[in-house]
């Protein structure tokens, strides 16, 4: 009776998502260039992968997607945390505005939001450019999008600025489950402002502080968008992530094969990352069902 | 009496920090979005002004009439700064310029694609949650580790798939994949949420001898339809903002793009009238943003919904 | 030690008022108990005492120091919750040396603090333990040594014990006043069970919709209520009530199903005054059960029989009024039975009947 309720879901799941997983596993092992055919596909075995792992490129995608990763997620969620934290304290009818405005760079699409901060980091009209340069701080207008350094820094702002909200309103939710009485309890105590946030809020809040730091981080490590909108992975390719370096094996240069293994690779790292995550915080998660 | 000195102030302090806080917060996240809004309303061409202006001193329809392909009459206001066209009624009547498409294809799409995941997500997301079974978990974890995979992975053998199906620059080709897509998210929210329920009504309906999908149909979904405003918001504005299945799929074919295709290809063609491009997305996104303000109280609420608990 | 002074506290949630210009002294080293049905604004006051809540006007003294404007953080004052608020995170020890952390003692000095408390509250053995491995009277004893452990001028506990089973409440209840007595510290506790109060107090402070009825000894409160409110309140079963009108020619008390004399007691306080309404209330307990007719008492009709045991619990009709009296174990009584209950010498009440105050005005009981 239950795999009848559930036969919609699997079927859609298993037609749009492990099929395409079970044929780029296939394609992965084939050299293919232009065509879709592999069962006229010269075999090729594990070169695809050999090629993928130790080719520069990778590297240089794998580290910027790490760098990325890392630094765009710590950001979010410690402004995350900041806005919860400033949200949760003002009062009621502040904290109803505060919550729409917190929901509004989430609801922007991730491409229309990296159009936003195109606009923004313009080299000859960007707002940005123009106030770092009348203020003096450098000799004419940086150019974000086309500086190697800049670039990726860019890059990662506008990420944050699109996510750290999001966090925020999680992280407020988890403020709100801790029981109120707890907090008073804490301040009758003679528990302090930072104390109290050190002793009380930040270790009652560290459940949710680790869904939200699993559920981004895989999201940002599976990043397209912003790469390919912004910069184009350019300049070369030092913005690149590994979901539009893969992009550009299949749709650049038509490797079917390669991009495939490509593929293959990034959702290996991906559900190893899922399965570490999981399995280190497993004990601190309590969930019905 | 020393104590009352050093408090006298505090409660005016707290509410002046509170309108600070908030101005703080909200000119962060709305911030980028009001420079769009400014650069929209700007004559052609002064969008480049050095310095820019906060707000245009004479603003304007223009780059909304051009991109949603209204005929406008000659404009009388010349444009300074280096415009592209030199004045605003060389409009170029390309198809890409009727931004209503987008907008209606992306609308079809998205509902579409919101009430489908949220009747397969609803069903999967109450067995997993209510019904009593042996593989809950095994189930649970096959639909989430689906949404694991890269979108760059599920791409390419989808395009091969719908070309044999001939379903190649149709929307049906975004729709489909995109319910299957939000699966993973859909039926993990509505799991947490429906664990949440009370017992006692289904057991009650149980006692009074309804199936199992009656049950489903006349007790659990009334019940949760927070939950399911929630979900339903969610699948909408994530199929709104899919560009890489939609860009592959629709194969540069205008009329069938959706907005963020549409946007990006606006972006390329016309790369310097940033007017229209920042029309365009204060079009796309005002739509999102008043969905997303109207149900955020449920977003939230089904966020929060299987929030962890200590 | 201190001794904790309210003055012309008022508070105002919008539009709604929780308390009106409530103005007592809490006694120090005494347990002081506010008891009121819910919403009466007890629990707000006690609060407001604390710095959790700021009052709309009115001021709060701490021993000599107006504390007003001061958060809870910086009062001396500790607190029991009703749901004990232990933090979940932290071991049984932590969470008793979590206020000595936060004044920033020596670590030696919190562990010998902490291990006097546990010894003292008998829960040494727990610890090492998380509160979610607790039962309910082993967090209140963890909750109580929270607050001990800072020898603070003032205790204030709100409904710590509202969340055990009866027979544990009954325990705890004594322990408590022992633990009190033994610590001399100023308590202010809130309940809005009467039989815990009349229990627990030193003083009584009874209060309705956000205003004080009356303070004074538990006996006092209990024999000498100041208004309906009070006599209703206090003693389980409660008061019975009826209303009447005072006869100055004949001076009798007339009411729908009865007609007697004025009682000694409120001659001095009626006699030749106007006829005017009042309401006669009397305790279950003080009501004698006569199977045979007796002059001058009420005549009424059984309706149900309740055996205590050690008792009878008797409820008649008195025309529509339901009266309750107390009767003997063994006395033998049909429903539709006709009873004479006789009021005990001293025993009565008489309230006025449009304001419900107590007509006994010679001691000021109210502030």
């Amino acid at each position: 009776m239950a795999l009848i309720f559930l036969l919609p879901a699997f079927i859609a799941v298993a037609i749009f998502l492990y099929y395409p997983l079970v044929q780029t596993f296939i394609y992965s092992f084939f050299k293919m260039q232009r065509t879709m055919d592999w069962l006229h596909a010269p075999f090729v075995g594990l070169k695809n992968y050999v090629t993928v792992l130790t080719s520069e490129a990778f590297r240089g995608a794998f580290l910027f997607t790490l760098y990325f990763t890392v630094v765009s997620v710590a950001l979010e969620i410690g402004l995350g945390l900041g806005m919860a934290m400033a949200t949760f304290s003002v009062s009621s009818r502040l904290r109803g505005v505060l919550r729409a405005v917190l929901v509004v760079p989430w609801a922007i699409p991730p491409v229309v939001s990296a159009m936003v901060w195109k606009w923004l980091y313009h080299p000859d009209a960007g707002l940005f450019g123009y106030l770092i340069h009348a203020s003096g701080l450098t000799d004419s207008a940086p150019q974000f999008l086309t500086d190697p350094i800049l670039a990726v820094h860019s890059i990662i702002l506008a990420d944050v600025w699109k996510n750290s909200s999001i966090m925020g309103i999680l992280m407020l939710g988890g403020l709100a489950a801790i029981s109120k009485d707890v907090y008073d309890a804490a301040k009758v105590d003679g528990a302090r402002g930072w104390f109290r946030f050190r002793r009380v809020t930040l270790p009652l809040l560290l459940p949710t502080v680790l869904v939200c730091l699993l559920f981004r981080s895989l999201e940002a490590f599976r990043m397209f968008e912003l790469s390919f909108a912004l910069t184009g992975g350019g300049p070369g390719t030092t913005t690149d992530t590994l979901s539009t370096f893969a992009y550009k094996y299949f749709f650049t240069y038509s490797k079917f094969g390669l991009g495939s293994s490509y593929a293959m690779v990034i959702f290996a790292i991906v559900l190893a990352l899922a399965i570490a995550y999981v399995s280190r915080i497993r004990k601190n998660l309590r969930f019905k069902g | 009496m020393k104590s009352k000195h050093r408090y006298r102030y505090r409660r005016r302090a707290n509410q002046v920090l509170d309108v600070l806080i908030t101005l703080l917060i909200a000119g962060f996240c709305l911030g980028p979005l009001y420079w769009i809004l400014a650069t929209s309303f700007k004559p052609m061409g002064t969008e480049y002004l050095i310095p820019p202006e906060g707000w245009p001193s004479k603003p304007t329809l223009e780059a909304y009439r051009i991109i949603l392909g209204i005929p406008s009459e000659a404009s009388q206001e010349g444009v300074s700064g280096e415009g592209v066209f030199g004045s605003a009624t060389e409009v170029p009547q390309a198809p890409s310029l009727h931004f209503l498409l987008p907008i209606r294809n992306s609308l079809i799409v998205s509902s579409t694609v919101a009430v489908c995941s949220l009747f397969i997500c609803s069903l999967a997301a109450y067995t997993i949650a209510r019904l009593r079974f042996r593989w809950k978990i095994q189930s649970l974890l096959l639909l989430q580790v689906a949404g694991l995979l890269p979108a760059v992975m599920v791409i390419a053998p989808t395009f091969v798939l719908m070309q044999k199906f001939h379903l190649l620059r149709t929307l049906p080709a975004m729709i489909l994949p995109n319910i299957a897509y939000n699966v993973p998210l859909g039926t993990w929210l509505l799991a947490a949420y429906f664990s949440e329920l009370p017992w006692e009504l289904e057991d009650a309906a149980k006692v009074d001898g309804y199936k199992p999908f009656q049950i489903f149909r006349k007790v659990i979904l009334p019940l949760a339809a927070p939950g399911l405003f929630s979900a339903g918001v969610f699948a909408f504005l994530g199929t709104w903002g899919e560009f890489i299945l939609s860009s592959v799929v629709t194969m540069g074919v205008s009329s069938v793009q959706t907005v963020p295709v549409a946007i990006l290809n606006l972006s390329f063609e016309f790369r310097y009238q940033w007017t229209w491009v920042s029309a365009a997305i204060i079009l796309s996104v005002g739509l999102m943003v008043a969905v997303a303000l109207f149900f955020q109280r449920w977003v939230i609420q089904g966020l929060t919904a299987g929030s962890v608990k200590y | 030690m201190a001794e904790v002074r309210v003055e012309s506290l008022c508070k105002a949630f919008g539009e709604v008022g929780a308390l009106h210009d409530v103005s007592c002294v809490f006694e120090d080293r005494r347990l002081t108990v506010l008891v009121g049905p819910s919403g009466c604004g007890k629990s707000t006051l006690l609060r407001t005492v604390a710095g959790l809540q700021d009052p709309t006007s009115g001021t709060v003294y701490i021993g000599d120091e107006d504390v007003s404007g001061a958060p809870a953080w910086d009062r001396n004052v500790a607190m029991v919750f009703q749901s004990y608020a232990l933090y979940p995170h932290m071991t049984v020890f932590k969470n008793i040396a979590f206020p000595l952390e936060a004044a920033k003692m020596h670590k030696d000095d919190i562990r010998r603090r902490v291990t006097e408390t546990a010894k003292i509250l008998q829960i040494e053995e727990l610890l090492k333990r998380k509160p979610r491995e607790l039962s309910g009277g082993q967090m209140q004893r963890v909750a109580l040594g929270r607050a001990i452990v800072r020898q603070p001028d003032v205790f204030l506990m709100d409904e710590p014990l509202s969340n055990l089973d009866a027979k544990l409440r009954v325990l705890m209840r004594a322990e408590l006043k022992h633990l009190q007595r033994q610590l001399q510290v100023t308590t202010i506790y809130v309940t809005h069970d009467q039989a815990e109060a009349m229990t627990l107090a030193d003083k009584l402070i009874v209060m309705n919709a956000g205003r004080i009825q009356q303070m004074g000894k538990p006996e006092d409160v209990y024999r000498r209520p100041a208004n309906k409110f009070v006599a209703g309140f206090i003693g389980s079963p409660p008061m019975n009530f009826v209303g009447c009108q005072y006869d100055p020619e004949n001076e009798t008390l007339s009411g729908a199903a009865f007609d007697i004399p004025v009682p000694a007691l409120w001659r001095g306080v009626l006699g030749g005054g106007p006829a005017r309404s009042l309401i006669l209330g009397v305790r279950p307990e003080d009501l004698v059960v006569e199977t045979s007719p007796v002059s001058g008492a009420l005549r009424a009709t059984v309706y149900v029989i309740e055996q205590m045991g050690r008792e009878i619990l008797l409820t008649a009709m008195l025309g529509t009024d339901p009266i309750r009296a107390f009767t003997s174990a063994d006395a033998t009584l049909d429903p539709e039975q006709e009873v004479w209950l006789s009021m005990r010498e001293g025993a009565t009440h008489l309230f006025d009947g449009q304001t419900e105050e107590s007509l006994d005005s010679s001691e000021a009981y109210k502030a």
